[in-house]
């Protein structure tokens, strides 16, 4: 057998598509480059100086903490606006996935890129990073407790199942101010009508805080259903109250929890916004036909915020906070356009 | 990557620059392998960021991405046996592996379209899987028509090494453009695209369809599927890996596994994929070339030493750091002595009028029977725990070597006599 040579003419079609393929691609990257945000990687400080003065004013009323949405070099960033002139809007220079703030403290969660990872920024009253926590997967959702005690943080983690496809949760509680781990809510024991219940699927997410920091509600996912929890942190304790509950936050009265409440199953799956009242355990739908994602924010006891992302492509993805009466009077209205991730505080 | 195995990388060279002389690896080989690491480096650019891109900036809820990741592996399934018995009756190995490659590569392209249109981002997922089940088969027999029947072991190690090359580059690529240009997702998917194309343009305008195999061939192979089912060794090879498939526990599970004995966090994980991942490179050549000297089930049955080893170490060692290397050295290692090596075993023995079909046979068999592994070892997780699962793991194991050893030894010698071609 003798070995054959290529036909040069193929050769020389197969340099030039390489070289075609290359340039373009370098041009293509250089043409996207210039018109997006490249911010620095790690952040060294969370606002420029000459953005103090108005920052402090923003932080001294009724304010709104949310992401930066805007298309644009500020895109995805952490910024302020006050409640009543919603449109003067401060954005600074901390990238976050996931935000909450109060008066006294802030967790910004987010996909670092030097060096890469997903990190936890926990910012104090004078917006400066005093920690930084490295995070177990992508941002999902985080609280700080009123009282500016206590932080928590859900995140994804991906391929944390017996089947290569799973995918699960991690919910932690921290010290706001020391960073340090406060409780991990797989390690609690969790009860159901005064029976001590595990198994290995058990998801937990999305905590809300009570009042003094150390109760919680949350979620618990096992075998495709959801159930709502009370949780204390000082006990690592965990008790199921009631189905069928995804993602709660507690109202400012504390009486009544709003929720995502879920609708067939699959790719046909929905949530709508849902509202349980804590002492009757009666459930309310609310009007609200559109897909949210995140966990829902009280505005004041009469109404609740929450993201709604829009136009959506593989290039960007817009979202909007809507507000919506809890009496259900009124349908749904944009409070901030081009935001997301809202935390209402109030001084 | 041969570096670890240097008088067989002599070997390669010499055979190839002594003129007259049919060389070891030939050209099919290496380009269909530069190929297949273009291809996934453009695979796993786009797989390594899907978690990110699905969750924070479609919002896909979970449940809904785990009805992606599981969709259609039957689809899949029909799509290699359909090709490989095509890729026979038509001898149009090539056109049939581009098919494959091409659904693939304008899948990447769909991806950057279907938005947050979850049905149709599924749809696309699946294609992707499709075009995955329809190239391979093909490409293998274009691997083992080119190659010397002496030499398909080694051949196919250098296939998979070079894949391999891909598997490790493509997240890191996907990593520094999204470095370059912050959550543009987009050009991830358009540069996994071009990356795509190149491993086409290689396999159309470089590889030629079929060189130097024996031809006056009988072209009645009308349902090779029932011919090859006649064949005792065939059974005997396919039964034996797909017991094989059935009890080795997927990837995640052993990672999981790890990560429960150490208590570690799950940031680990991609940590424990990159060192099989590396250490599978680092031997598919030498143990295929290994495989050729001394025998392929040889070398095969050593692969399934090698998984006992590390469901013993993980299982039942004290898990400090070189014991979890030692470990993933060996996972690697069961890679290399049974991937390539098997699909040089069924090579071997089937005639080359079902080449493709025979490989497309044994591959379906594999993947179903991993399918059901992955959720039988889910169930045992779930009742009784993970250490149930190691045991049930390491005796299966054990009991699938012990049945190869009997079964394969009854293949009568001149089979798998590799010398004499």
């Amino acid at each position: 057998m003798t070995r054959s040579q290529l036909p040069p003419g193929r050769l020389r079609l197969f340099a030039a598509l390489v070289g075609l393929i290359v340039v373009g691609s370098a041009v293509y990257l250089y043409l996207l480059r210039a018109e997006t945000s490249t911010s620095a990687g790690g952040p060294t400080r969370v606002f420029d100086a000459s953005q103090q003065q108005s920052l402090t004013h923003v932080r001294r009323g009724a304010h709104l903490a949310f992401r930066n949405m805007v298309p644009g070099p500020e895109y995805g960033r952490l910024a302020f606006a006050p409640l009543d002139d919603r449109d003067s809007r401060q954005t600074t220079l901390l990238e976050c996935n996931r935000i909450y703030f109060t008066n006294k403290a802030g967790f910004c969660l987010t996909i670092a890129r030097s060096p890469a990872g997903f990190r936890g920024y926990l910012i104090d009253s004078s917006l400066g990073i005093t920690h930084t926590l490295d995070l177990p997967g992508m941002p999902s959702r985080t609280r700080v407790s009123r009282d500016s005690r206590r932080a928590a943080y859900t995140v994804f983690v991906a391929g944390d199942s017996y089947l290569a496809t799973g995918l699960s949760t991690r919910t932690r509680v921290v010290d706001a101010a020391s960073g340090d781990d406060a409780g991990d809510l797989e390690s609690f024991t969790v009860t159901r009508s005064g029976q001590v219940i595990h198994a290995v699927d058990f998801n937990f997410w999305g905590v809300t805080f009570t009042r003094d920091s150390n109760r919680f509600y949350a979620t618990l996912g096992t075998r495709g259903r959801t159930y709502l929890l009370e949780g204390d942190v000082k006990e690592r304790a965990l008790r199921v109250i009631g189905d069928d509950v995804e993602c709660p936050s507690l109202s400012p009265d504390e009486t009544r929890i709003a929720f995502k409440k879920k609708f067939g199953s699959g790719f046909e799956a929905w949530w709508q916004p849902a509202l349980i009242d804590l002492s009757t355990r009666e459930v309310r739908l609310l009007p609200e036909p559109k897909h949210i994602d995140d966990q829902i924010e009280w505005l004041d006891d009469g109404h609740i915020l929450y993201a709604v992302g829009h136009s959506i492509s593989a290039a960007r993805r817009r979202s909007d906070i809507w507000v919506l009466a809890t009496d259900g009077a009124t349908g749904p209205t944009v409070f901030v356009a081009d935001a997301e991730s809202p935390a209402v505080v109030r001084p | 990557m041969y570096q670890l195995d240097v008088a067989a990388l002599r070997g390669l060279f010499a055979a190839r620059v002594r003129p007259g002389v049919r060389p070891v690896i030939v050209r099919t080989v290496w380009l269909l392998g530069a190929v297949s690491c273009f291809t996934d480096i453009s695979s796993e650019m786009v797989s390594s960021i899907l978690p990110a891109y699905l969750f924070l900036h479609l919002q896909l809820s979970p449940v809904q991405f785990g009805l992606i990741d599981g969709l259609y592996q039957g689809v899949t399934a029909l799509a290699r046996l359909a090709s490989g018995m095509a890729a026979d009756r038509w001898r149009q190995y090539k056109l049939i592996a581009t098919i494959g490659y091409g659904v693939s590569a304008i899948c990447k392209l769909g991806l950057l379209a279907a938005g947050s249109a979850w049905g149709l981002f599924a749809a696309i997922i699946s294609a992707d899987r499709v075009g995955k089940g329809i190239r391979t088969a093909p490409r293998d027999a274009l691997i083992s028509l080119t190659t010397g029947r002496q030499h398909l072991a080694s051949a196919f190690g250098v296939h998979r090494a070079m894949d391999t090359i891909g598997v490790l580059v493509g997240p890191l690529l996907a990593y520094a453009i999204l470095t370059f240009v912050p959550g543009r997702y987009d050009a991830v998917f358009v540069l996994s695209f071009a990356i795509a194309l190149i491993g086409i343009g290689v396999l159309t305008l470089l590889v030629e369809n079929r060189r130097d195999a024996d031809d006056n061939l009988t072209s009645t192979a009308h349902l090779p599927i029932a011919r090859l089912l006649r064949d005792r060794d065939f059974r005997t090879i396919t039964i034996a890996a797909t017991a094989m498939s059935f009890v080795v526990v997927s990837d995640a599970f052993l990672y999981l596994l790890v990560q429960w004995r150490r208590s570690g966090g799950p940031e680990t994980i991609p940590l424990l994929y990159v060192g099989t991942a590396s250490a599978y490179l680092a031997f598919a050549a030498p143990l295929g070339r290994w495989a050729d000297r001394v025998g392929r089930v040889r070398v095969f049955l050593m692969g399934q030493i090698f998984m006992i080893a590390v469901y013993a170490g993980l299982g039942w060692l004290t898990l400090d750091l070189w014991v979890v290397v030692l470990c993933l050295v060996l996972h690697g290692a069961y890679y290399a002595a049974t991937d390539g090596v098997l699909a040089a075993l069924v090579s071997g023995i089937t005639r080359t009028e079902v080449r493709a079909s025979g490989l497309a046979a044994l591959t379906t068999a594999t993947s179903l029977a991993r399918l059901c592994g992955s959720i039988v070892v889910g169930a045992i997780w779930s009742w009784r725990g993970p250490h149930a699962v190691v045991l049930l793991a390491l005796s299966g194991t054990v009991v699938s070597l012990i049945w190869s050893v009997i079964a394969l030894s009854r293949i009568p010698t001149t089979a798998l006599e590799t010398y004499e071609a």
